[in-house]
């Protein structure tokens, strides 16, 4: 077993996912490899601080937030589906509206871009045939 | 002539195909429309969808953005087959709703100027980097190394921190995530190894930081 080999299999055989040949390939690999060893001993400690780590909770309450646009959803539901299709379709409209606007900001952007870099080579270019002597404006 | 009353007896409760109490909550769900039916799903699920959505996006943003998640869940409900667990179909959208954020943000730092510092982690984000000679304090406090592992997750591909935020945090099965990212068991593997092995390179300053004491059992920590 290779040290490339061995390292590919860290995981697996932290979570003893090998089977018994695998297994005691690595172990005796990892008893004649003390480097190995102290690298695979610091995955499974990371790992095992990662797997005991408290879950992030929300410090604010989210579903007073989220409630009015339930209960938005809910009178919505009591619409007839001509009515609820409309306002899909102005949803719709509002996002395509909403994406062509970042759209056409890149694209002016990466014009904007392009045109300075252009008129510094061009600059470049005079200061270069005009000898660096005279002055552009 | 004796009969056979086990016959007469309806199927042991233990026999027959139990119904996912979440697919039961999502049935009475759409007969009812009744937000405190969705509510005690969204109260089920909140702190884990808030605890993936927070260490994907890593700010503020992670309240805004689990709201989205219920909210699109909500719209879907209607679609929702129960074909999967409403668990795993939950985690679906709230990876589609972080992915989504995080490619905006970044088209929005392109169009911004702001130097993408990390090749492929957040936008100007920088990991110091901790000096195993320097005088460190100990990470005695959770919340201190809560603050570690978010940097360091925030310093790697949104890929990998999805897989090491489902599989190492979330805890959930390699099935599950299969099918969540979309991906081959074989490939999920292999991705959260290589995953694993760039957190445990980004944390290794850290980790001799750790206090052996910390108790990490002292319960989630808030923003």
């Amino acid at each position: 077993m290779t040290r490339e080999e061995a390292q590919a299999l860290f995981s697996d055989y932290l979570e003893d996912a090998l089977d018994s040949r695998q297994r005691d390939e690595m172990q005796a690999f990892l008893a004649r490899e003390p480097e190995c060893a102290a690298e695979m001993f610091a995955l499974e400690r990371t790992l095992s601080l990662l797997h005991r780590l408290p879950p992030r909770e929300p410090a604010l309450e989210i579903w007073r937030e989220l409630l009015p646009r339930v209960e938005k959803f809910k009178a919505e539901c009591k619409l007839s589906w001509l009515e609820r299709l409309q306002i899909r379709g102005e949803e719709f409209r509002a996002q395509v509206s909403g994406g062509v606007i970042l759209w056409t900001h890149a694209l002016s952007e990466c014009a904007h871009t392009r045109l300075s870099r252009y008129v510094q080579h061009d600059l470049r270019l005079h200061s270069k045939t005009d000898g660096g002597g005279e002055e552009i404006c | 002539m004796p009969t056979d009353r086990r016959s007469l007896w309806p199927a042991p409760l233990s026999n027959l195909p139990r119904l996912d109490p979440d697919v039961a909550l999502v049935r009475q769900f759409r007969a009812t429309a009744s937000p405190a039916v969705f509510e005690i799903l969204f109260r089920k699920y909140q702190t884990p969808i808030f605890n993936l959505v927070h260490r994907m996006v890593n700010g503020e943003e992670a309240y805004d953005l689990t709201q989205e998640v219920f909210y699109r869940a909500l719209r879907s409900l209607v679609s929702f087959q129960g074909d999967c667990k409403f668990r795993t179909w939950l985690y679906t959208i709230a990876r589609n709703v972080c992915l989504n954020y995080l490619r905006e943000k970044k088209v929005r730092a392109g169009l911004e100027g702001s130097s993408l510092d990390a090749e492929d982690g957040q936008p100007g984000f920088v990991l110091e980097p901790a000096d195993p000679q320097a005088d460190v304090p100990k990470i005695v406090e959770v919340r201190e190394l809560q603050r570690v592992v978010d940097r360091v997750l925030a310093a790697m591909p949104p890929e990998q921190r999805l897989l090491i935020t489902l599989r190492d945090l979330d805890g959930l099965s390699y099935e599950e995530i299969a099918e969540i990212t979309e991906n081959s068991l074989v490939n999920v593997r292999s991705k959260l190894h290589r995953a694993r092995q760039a957190f445990k390179n980004k944390f290794q300053p850290y980790l001799d930081h750790v206090d052996p004491s910390l108790d990490l059992r002292a319960g989630g920590m808030g923003k």
